[in-house]
């Protein structure tokens, strides 16, 4: 196993390092990493940048393999990974999209300051908690028979808001308008629909989460405008996936690749990366299954939106809630990106916590978003500060359009446990005006702020190396977890 | 006795390191590690559920991992734990058998899927040795 030490990548400037391609001789292309000086040795402590140059060796590999400031060792892939196949001979790998497919984030602005609803917080997280099913284990209110699960799987966040969950023009801010084309519920196994069936409308745990947040520090005046945010403002934060069914299709398609790849002749470094190529029926069956796993988080997200809706209906404070925008950042995307020789074409873009993060123009954008770009959500861990940045043109033409999702865990939720009580931490973020409704005081510890990166270094960089641009810092004020 | 499974540190997942003194018992073991995450009581209770799992894969390793993904994926479904299997037929790259387990009301951990991150049978110390890494 060869990993790359300090001395093998070279410094391109303050934000981006390069392992080039003579450090392996399997590799096609260079890897790159986003990253400053001052966190750079932090990504020695795992195996990450082996992964990285791992990918690599995708055939159908274009420019480079890429890791966001994030980065840490994930299955395969690092968590903070990007790399874009050429469609036509390239092929497709589901652990570099991830297990929990379409693990996202959504935000919404609302019409209230937080001085107009300081003095019912508490009601309200109560009130979010009774609502919106967290936990271990929790299944959801909405039970779906196969033929409408089927439609959620086909249509995605427009399934629901043709339910009466959501208006339709809301659709307009979602990635992808919340649902792709080419799913097809056939591609998906029963196994996986079962797991799926009770799980609509459910966070599911570990760092899944609704936060209200209060908009901290305006860094973009202009996007901030554009995307309808301005301080002091009320908005809620919803993180969550495609829960049990997107895991099973991963499980699924990783499972069937390893089988399929020796008729391929393809060879990988890691089992985790199993692919095929993507225009082969095993590869096209599993962009489609994919596409089902994306949808039903879309759909998932729209349904945990009115649930929102609702148990802010039920404290009786009066407000509209409107989508600013749901990213993805587990997902595989046909995209059109420019190669080595400049010519645009048809691409699967591979993102492993890392998000689309479209510049400006992109015709997809709402009206008011396309002078200023596409937003990005980045959520920070329980407690800390979570950002809406603004894709670039530069984040077009150096990363497929790509930049970071989160901060990254750096302790094992054992040490977390070890050094973190719940219940005193639930005790000291209410001290600090922060309301908590969690299931499990365990949990809690899990995911205390301790036992992640810092999410403002992480930022500044994707802000420094411009591949998104800093809009602005919300701070939560109530925790809503499973 | 001999140590059947341990829990390891990680900073995102969940590891087991399950021990056996052929692969039959490892596997039994590595079934044992999983079931203990996904409820830590589970393997003290008594079974009262039985349901048939077959698995065919491309190696031993791959097979390990197939199996328990089956496991979790029954799990699951089902909303059971299961601590026992008793095997009808268990080569390389085919399982046939039957699993025992609990119903339960809540998982003590949401198990997303059982990965092939490192998964490599070793011989150690007379016996065998693997080490699962789970992503939750």
């Amino acid at each position: 196993m060869d990993v790359p030490k300090k001395e093998n990548l070279r410094k391109i400037n303050d934000y981006l390092w390069e392992i080039p391609k003579v450090f392996r001789s399997d590799v096609k292309v260079p890897a790159r990493i986003y990253m400053t000086e001052e966190m750079i040795d932090e990504i020695f402590e795992d195996r990450s940048l082996w992964q990285l140059t791992n990918l690599a060796t995708l055939p159908g590999v274009v420019k480079y393999a890429m890791a966001m400031p994030d980065i840490h060792e994930g299955y395969g892939s690092p968590i903070g990974g990007v790399v874009a196949v050429r469609a036509d001979e390239g092929i497709i790998s589901p652990g570099m999209i991830g297990y929990d497919i379409n693990c996202g984030v959504r935000l919404l602005r609302s019409d209230l300051d937080y001085g107009d609803i300081e003095n019912k917080l508490d009601e309200l997280a109560t009130s979010l908690y009774g609502q919106i099913p967290s936990g271990l284990g929790k299944g959801g209110r909405m039970k779906l028979e196969s033929e409408e699960l089927d439609k959620v799987l086909a249509n995605g966040a427009s399934y629901m808001t043709g339910r009466g969950f959501g208006e339709e023009e809301e659709l307009d801010f979602l990635e992808s308008r919340g649902k792709i084309d080419m799913a097809d519920p056939s591609s998906v196994s029963d196994r996986a629909k079962k797991r799926g069936r009770d799980q609509l409308g459910t966070l599911g745990s570990g760092n899944h989460f609704v936060e209200v947040q209060k908009v901290d520090e305006i860094h973009d005046e202009k996007a901030a405008e554009a995307f309808g945010l301005r301080k002091d403002q009320i908005c809620v934060m919803i993180h969550t996936g495609s829960r049990g069914l997107g895991h099973q299709i991963a499980t699924d398609h990783i499972r069937l690749f390893l089988k399929s790849m020796p008729k391929y002749n393809i060879v990988l470094p890691d089992r985790e990366l199993a692919a095929v190529p993507f225009k082969s029926d095993e590869g096209q069956k599993y962009f489609k299954a994919m596409s089902c796993g994306a949808n039903f988080a879309w759909a998932n997200r729209q349904l945990i939106t009115h649930q929102v809706r609702h148990a802010w209906k039920q404290t009786g404070i009066p407000v509209k809630l409107e989508i600013v925008y749901d990213v993805a950042h587990n997902m595989g995307k046909l995209e059109k990106h420019l190669d080595e020789e400049g010519n645009e074409i048809e691409m699967i873009v591979h993102r492993k916590g890392a998000t689309r993060a479209f510049g400006p123009g992109f015709a997809e954008l709402p009206d008011r978003y396309k002078d200023v770009g596409q937003p990005v959500l980045i959520p920070g861990s329980m407690g800390t500060a979570s950002y809406v940045l603004a894709g670039t043109t530069q984040t077009m033409e150096e990363t497929f359009g790509s930049s970071c999702h989160g901060a990254g865990r750096r302790m094992s939720r054992g040490q977390a446990k070890r050094e973190v009580r719940g219940d005193e931490l639930k005790k000291e973020l209410e001290e600090s005006g922060i309301r908590i409704r969690a299931g499990s005081m365990t949990g809690l510890a899990e995911e205390a702020p301790k036992a992640y990166k810092d999410i403002d270094s992480v930022v500044n960089t994707v802000h420094g190396a411009n591949i998104a641009k800093k809009v602005v810092r919300l701070v939560p004020v109530a925790v809503i977890k499973g | 006795m001999d140590k059947r499974f341990e829990i390891l540190e990680h900073t995102a997942d969940f590891r087991i390191r399950a021990f056996g003194s052929s692969k039959e018992v490892l596997f039994k073991n590595a079934l044992a590690g999983m079931a203990h995450a996904q409820k830590k009581d589970s393997l003290n209770k008594k079974t009262t559920i039985r349901r048939p799992i077959f698995v065919e894969s491309i190696d031993l390793n791959a097979l390990l991992v197939d199996f328990l993904g089956e496991v979790l994926s029954l799990s699951d479904t089902n909303q059971e734990v299961y601590t026992v299997v008793e095997f009808k037929e268990c080569s390389d790259t085919i399982i046939d058998a039957e699993l025992k387990g609990i119903k339960i009301d809540q998982f003590d951990e949401d198990i997303k899927a059982v990965t092939y991150h490192g998964a490599d049978i070793k011989e150690v110390g007379g016996g065998l040795e693997v080490t699962i890494v789970l992503d939750i």
